[in-house]
């Protein structure tokens, strides 16, 4: 640990500070404490220096209850978990990662302080917090150095003042605390007494270095201000008083030096060369014998050099490059190329300053020897090599300043980033720019991306046996993430899946792997058939769950699963994964809503179907519905707890009052539509963002409307109550006509139809409970009856409503082969509200909204003669419905299931029924109603019509059978083996019969007939075989 | 000034001279050196004519023996054996030509030595040799035709053979060699056979068998540190096989006394310790607390070739288990890259 961050302070200081002294400085004041490394430590550091960051915090978690690991280290267990999370940061690629770390370092280094403030660790913690501090503040900085636009460098830069400061505050607590220390020793200490002497030099070195940090980290707070700026000058001049007061406290020592140094560049930023000059001599003047001085004084002569050009004393700047010559092996550090480059610099500048007629020698050996110091430098990759390459074009002498072809690994992965920031940039700059601007912008991120990937190609080819495995996935993953930038989708699964499977540990794994799920979701969307992309989505989102369970990446791979298996049907499956998504994941509640929708969905369908098809029992349906209502609440308690109503939590509330509606739960359902902050009809009512979206306020209205109808029976003791919900239920349909009725009449004509069948499918949920669906059917029976018969308000759409609804509670009630009482009842109630809209409409032709709408009255009309068993009223119905226009097929195959129904009490009319009815006057052999076998030749071979092909098949053959067991002797063996013959061409010609929905109506059709015959009732099974042996 | 150089010149070629003289060579261990003659040599006793005392040396505490004139590339061979530069070793042994050295006992160690450094780098995988080939050879030096039967390195021979035998999958086979080797008469070489066959059957899994083999080297009378090495590594193999038969708890106990006990430096034994630490939590499906187990002996106790391939071998299948392909592959490459020869490398 405290490699590392000796390491980056050791960065730190070289790029900033420009010399080792504060490094080695650094790195002893957060060097280990002697003796405390023992086996446990030395096996963490190990494990560090592996990157196995994980399995370091497991060992640390499980060393507090280790016998093997000493009481010492185990009490600095919170100390080394919080270094762990500080060394996996810094080896992260993943800026957004490295930050979380690094401040979740920064709290467990402080609570470690708190717990164990006599700790011998906890000295070093508020440096290490500083450190973190700084490190941040420095990122913070290079992220405003990249930023284009002004808003975000400045944002940029405030982030990084406030790192600044708090690094400082951190440094000056462990300045504070060592003072503490210092003043915690006796004033004399006697010469024996070697131990305490030792603290006490311990402590003035540390207290030292600690200054020296911050007057460092001021300087770098300044540097994170624009230059010249207030703010700059201040904090630089802070940065500037505080080394000039370390050298005059510590003039003798190096530290004192340094801190000349420090504080000549500070004067040096500031613009105040004079001063800084000053500074710098006092160096320059120094004995050179010392390494350590030596080193002070290169850099205070390239410091110096930089301070009289500033003055334009370029003559001096050339005199003090040979103050200090590079000894064997120094001609290409930094510091003596600076000297190199600023004598050129100097040189050149002063001869321009001098008159060429007059100087022409002088001249001449000043551009010579400038030209030949700017072309060493050039040759030097480094901080002045693209400034000498401008010098030298400025002396006449050109360069190719085009970047050499990279000849190894690092040089090919060192183009490859710096095309990969182009492309970034470029694609920033592009968002901001509009026309011709953002295509330039467009074609230079294009480009960009094509020189990352050929130089990321490059350095795969260069990579050899001591490549590190982490350079070659840092390039395979940007590899990666630019496939998926320029859409080649499957490069970017594969790669993608490569790094995750093989490398989870990898930093960018997660991002990759999250790159290769999206990538086949986008293939997945794209394929025409879906099978291989479904199975691969899933199974890179089935990886990164296992992989990464508890990590935000998972939580979208979560989201793909039960989504996929949602669409898959399988809501067990997706009800799992849903369970497996940690509890505080923010997608939970959307997905509970979407599951538990999909469970109601599910529920529905189940209690739809026949017994003989295999319906659950009744406790399993029961499960089924509380698990589908359970899911969906939780989901919607979890979306509300957010705060906010959004969308997702507007539909969900939604669902649930339908779904406590359609299951006769009416008051629960009026809760969720009534709730004074979410409730859907409060969001419709106040016009809330979330209950825009279509069909919302249409569904809210349905359901509200249904649901104070059916409540009112359980407020029967009530008639207050029940008087204010009748016109709560009276005041949703005003609404509705208001919201809907003005400019899409057919569109509020379909909303009361559709209310209608909602009720039907409400009733059809109560089963066999007869006493519920009476009493239901009387309060809808009382309420339309009101609307109906009052004198004003109503439209053709609400009167239409009032006789669907009658229509569909006849319907509910509608369970025998004959008509009940109630449902006769119901569907004269609808039949007259039906005739009086026709009357309506007759008397007033601009009442209606068109033709095509009264068609529908008509039918429906026809249709309740036909509920009602009086047939020959629905028969001429039919007549005048379809004498205008034959081709009505919904007409033509009710007209014909009419005639069917009355072959039960007239043979004749099952012939009428096949081949037609009431002939066309002029037309010999056509029929106003066309009968099966027609309907069945027309609609043949169209498979927008397959449906009503087979119905009128089917039926065509159940009207021969049925006619036939009306007859005896061989007329009626004959009609039986017509109707056989023509089952037996249709399976011939069609041996899917239909599918799911017809086969096995012919199935059971078929049965019927051969025990007619006297044969075995094998049904379809025995055709198939034959369809086989063919 | 002169005269006294002159006289510690002297003194000096004159101890020479002594030394040379002084024809054999029996190295004891912790004791001081017998010079003199060899005059008998068996399996379990050497006679040294000291002169004018003859004495007869247990072959328990013989660490080895340099002959009159014995070929430098022997003592060479013996230093570097010493040294576990096997592959050295046999570069000194095979610049010998045993048809030119007259003295029996000197052929004998010749061929000694190079069926040891065989055996050795078979046994740690580390070299060119396979298990079976150095079997082999060390089969033949114990052949009664090759006339080595008097060798002092017959004991260690057997034991080494044993080894190899049950490191090929035979523990049958290895029992017989090991019952040889008990045939010893100094506790520290009985305690080494019962040790050694009782690796035999851990290494078979046949734990049952092991365990009371292992109880007796760890609960044996006797001191002195050749023993107490042995009983901390009976201690291991009895955690090992306890937690092979379910009892972890009592293993792990054992385990962790002899990691506490264990010297700082004893790199082989703590390299075991935490190997059979792992083990033991592989053995309860604790693939974590294994990995971390053997992660010790890979970062710390690397030094033994043999714990370190074990380590390494137990890596690779532990980050299998917890879905890490590439820590397993480095594990794996590093396994094959260092003790390709290795048993665990070709397991």
């Amino acid at each position: 640990m405290h490699q590392i961050i000796a390491g980056s302070l050791t960065r730190l200081a070289i790029q900033r500070i420009g010399g080792t002294s504060l490094a080695l400085l650094l790195a002893v004041l957060l060097a280990t404490p002697a003796g405390a490394v023992e086996e446990s430590a030395a096996f963490l550091d190990a494990l560090r220096e592996r990157q196995f960051f994980d399995y370091a915090e497991l060992y640390l978690e499980k060393a507090k209850d280790n016998d093997l690991v000493d009481d010492e280290f185990k009490q600095s267990i919170p100390y080394e978990l919080a270094a762990t999370k500080v060394a996996a940061a810094n080896a992260s690629t993943n800026q957004g990662e490295r930050e979380t770390k690094l401040l979740e370092a920064v709290t467990d280094f402080q609570a470690f302080k708190k717990a164990q403030p006599e700790h011998p660790r906890a000295n070093t913690v508020d440096l290490q917090i500083g450190n973190i501090y700084v490190m941040l503040g420095k990122t913070r900085v290079l992220q405003a150095e990249r930023a284009s636009d002004a808003a975000e460098k400045n944002q940029f830069r405030t982030e990084a003042q406030k790192f600044f400061a708090d690094g400082l505050t951190a440094i000056n607590q462990a300045n504070a605390d060592i003072t503490a220390g210092l003043k915690k020793l006796p004033e004399t200490i006697p010469p024996a007494n070697r131990k305490l002497i030792q603290r006490r030099e311990d402590l003035r070195r540390e207290y030292l270095q600690t200054e020296l940090l911050l007057a460092a980290v001021k300087r770098e707070r300044a540097l994170a201000f624009e230059e010249g700026s207030e703010e700059f000058t201040k904090a630089m001049t802070e940065a500037s008083d505080a080394y000039e007061k370390l050298f005059i406290d510590h003039r003798r020592r190096l530290a004192g030096l340094f801190a000349r140094l420090q504080q000549g560049r500070c004067l040096l930023d500031l613009k105040k060369p004079d001063d800084a000059m000053r500074c710098f001599y006092e160096l320059i003047d120094q004995d050179e014998t010392e390494e350590a001085v030596r080193n002070l004084k290169a850099q205070a002569v390239r410091y110096a050099m930089e301070a009289s050009i500033q003055l334009k004393e370029f003559n001096e700047a050339t005199l003090l490059a040979d103050q200090i010559q590079p000894r064997r092996g120094e001609g290409n550090t930094p510091d003596f190329i600076a000297i190199k480059f600023f004598k050129a610099k100097a040189s050149k500048l002063l001869a321009d300053s001098l008159d060429p007629a007059k100087n022409k020698a002088e001249v001449g050996k000043l551009t010579s020897q400038a030209k030949d110091l700017a072309t060493d430098v050039s040759r030097v990759q480094g901080e002045f090599r693209s400034e000498a390459i401008k010098l030298l074009g400025e002396l006449g002498k050109q360069v190719d300043d085009s970047p050499r072809e990279p000849t190894n690994f690092a040089e090919a992965l060192a183009r490859a980033t710096t095309a990969r920031s182009g492309w970034l940039a470029a694609k920033a700059d592009a968002a901001k720019k509009t026309g011709a601007e953002q295509t330039a912008a467009l074609e230079l991120a294009e480009k960009s991306r094509g020189d990352a990937f050929n130089f990321y190609r490059m350095a795969l080819t260069m990579a050899d046996d001591e490549t590190p495995q982490g350079s070659l996935n840092e390039v395979h993953y940007f590899m990666c993430y630019l496939y998926w930038d320029e859409q080649n989708y499957p490069n970017a699964a594969i790669l993608g899946n490569y790094l995750a499977r093989n490398f989870p540990e990898f930093s960018g794994s997660k991002s990759a792997a999250t790159i290769a799920m999206a990538s086949w979701l986008k293939m997945y969307s794209e394929a025409a058939d879906k099978t291989f992309e479904s199975e691969q989505v899933k199974e890179a989102a089935r990886f990164m769950v296992k992989q990464w369970p508890s990590e935000p990446e998972a939580q979208d791979a979560y989201v793909t699963l039960v989504n996929f298996a949602l669409v898959e049907g399988d809501s067990d499956t997706a009800l799992d994964y849903l369970q497996q998504l940690p509890e505080t994941s923010p997608k939970r509640g959307d997905l509970a809503i979407k599951l538990g929708q999909s469970l109601w969905s599910n529920y529905l369908k189940e209690i739809r179907k026949d017994e003989a098809a295999g319906r659950l029992s009744d406790e399993e349906l029961t499960a089924m519905e509380t698990r589908a209502r359970e899911v969906l609440e939780s989901g919607v308690t979890r979306a509300q707890s957010g705060g906010e109503v959004d969308r997702t939590v507007a539909n969900a509330v939604l669902a649930l009052a339908q779904l406590y509606a359609d299951s006769s739960q009416p008051a629960a359902a009026i809760r969720w539509l009534e709730d004074d902050k979410i409730g859907a009809l409060t969001l419709v009512n106040t016009d809330h963002a979330a209950a825009k979206h279509e069909p919302y306020a249409e569904e809210t209205f349905k359901v509200a409307l249904r649901s104070y109808v059916s409540v009112l029976p359980e407020l029967a003791g009530d008639s207050a109550q029940a008087e204010a919900t009748t016109k709560k239920a009276e005041a949703v349909m005003n609404q509705l006509d208001k919201t809907f009725g003005k400019g899409d009449a057919e569109r509020l004509t379909r909303i009361y139809i559709s209310m209608g069948k909602n009720l039907e499918d409400q009733m059809e949920l109560l089963g066999g409970d007869t006493a519920k669906k009476v009493a239901l059917g009387q309060a809808f029976q009382n309420f339309l009856s009101r609307i109906g018969e009052r004198a004003e308000g109503n439209t053709f759409q609400s009167l239409t409503w009032v006789a669907e609804t009658f229509y569909s509670l006849g319907q509910s009630f509608n369970t025998g082969d004959a008509p009940s009482g109630q449902a006769k009842s119901y569907f004269q109630k609808a039949a007259d509200n039906y005739e009086r809209i026709l009357t309506r409409a007759a008397a007033d032709s601009s009442w209606a909204p068109d033709d095509k709408s009264l068609m529908g009255i008509r039918m429906r009309l026809a249709n309740c003669y036909r509920e009602m068993g009086e047939l020959d009223k629905a028969t001429d119905s039919f007549v005048e419905i379809l004498k205008p226009k034959q081709g009505n097929l919904t007409a033509q195959l009710d007209a014909a299931m009419v005639l069917q129904e009355r072959g039960k009490t007239d043979p004749d009319f099952y012939r009428h029924a096949i081949g037609g009815f009431h002939d066309i006057p002029g037309k010999p052999g056509t029929h106003y109603i066309w009968g099966w076998s027609k309907i069945g030749k027309l609609t043949a071979g169209n498979a927008k019509f397959a449906k009503y092909f087979h119905q009128a098949a089917l039926n065509g053959i159940v009207c021969r059978y049925e006619l036939a067991l009306t007859l005896s002797g061989d007329s009626k063996r004959e009609l039986l083996d017509v109707a056989k013959r023509t089952l037996e061409n249709q399976h011939r010609r069609f041996p899917e019969m239909g599918g799911d929905e017809w086969k096995p109506k012919y199935d059971s059709l078929l049965k019927n007939i051969q025990r007619a015959l006297g044969e075995q009732p094998a049904g379809l099974k025995a055709l198939e075989g034959n369809v086989a042996a063919n | 000034m002169k005269s006294l150089l002159t006289a510690a010149l002297l003194s000096a070629v004159m101890l020479a001279t002594s030394v040379a003289s002084a024809a054999d060579v029996v190295r004891r261990i912790g004791q001081s050196d017998f010079r003199g003659d060899i005059v008998s040599m068996s399996p379990l006793v050497v006679g040294i004519d000291t002169k004018p005392v003859r004495e007869d040396v247990s072959v328990g505490d013989i660490d080895y023996i340099s002959y009159d004139n014995e070929p430098a590339a022997l003592s060479n061979a013996r230093d570097k054996i010493d040294n576990g530069q096997y592959e050295a070793a046999l570069e000194q042994l095979g610049t010998l030509d045993i048809g030119t050295i007259s003295r029996a006992e000197i052929v004998q160690d010749i061929k000694f030595y190079y069926a040891k450094a065989q055996a050795k780098m078979a046994l740690s995988g580390s070299g060119d040799v396979d298990v079976r080939t150095a079997g082999m050879n060390m089969a033949k030096f114990l052949d009664p035709k090759e006339g080595n039967t008097g060798s002092y390195h017959v004991i260690e021979a057997n034991l080494l053979l044993g080894e190899l035998v049950a490191a090929g999958g035979s523990v049958d086979n290895a029992k017989r060699y090991f019952g040889e080797a008990a045939k010893a008469n100094w506790p520290a070489g009985k305690l080494e056979a019962i040790l050694g066959l009782a690796q035999a059957y851990q290494r078979a899994n046949q734990w049952e068998q092991a365990l009371p083999l292992y109880r007796q080297v760890a609960e044996a009378a006797g001191s002195g540190p050749q023993i107490e090495r042995l009983k901390l590594a009976a201690q291991l193999g009895l955690a090992a096989s306890l937690a092979g038969t379910g009892k972890l708890e009592e293993g792990l106990e054992i385990v962790k006394k002899v990691i506490l006990t264990a010297e700082k430096g004893d790199y082989a034994l703590h390299g075991r310790a935490y190997n059979t630490l792992g083990a033991a939590y592989q053995a309860a499906q604790q693939p974590k607390d294994a990995l971390l187990a053997y992660l010790h002996t890979d970062v710390l106790y690397f030094q033994d070739a043999e714990h370190h391939a074990e380590s390494l071998a137990n890596l690779a299948q532990l980050w299998a288990q917890v879905n890490n392909p590439q820590r397993q592959r480095d594990a794996e490459a590093r396994l094959q890259r260092m003790y390709p020869k290795s048993r665990w490398a070709n397991k």
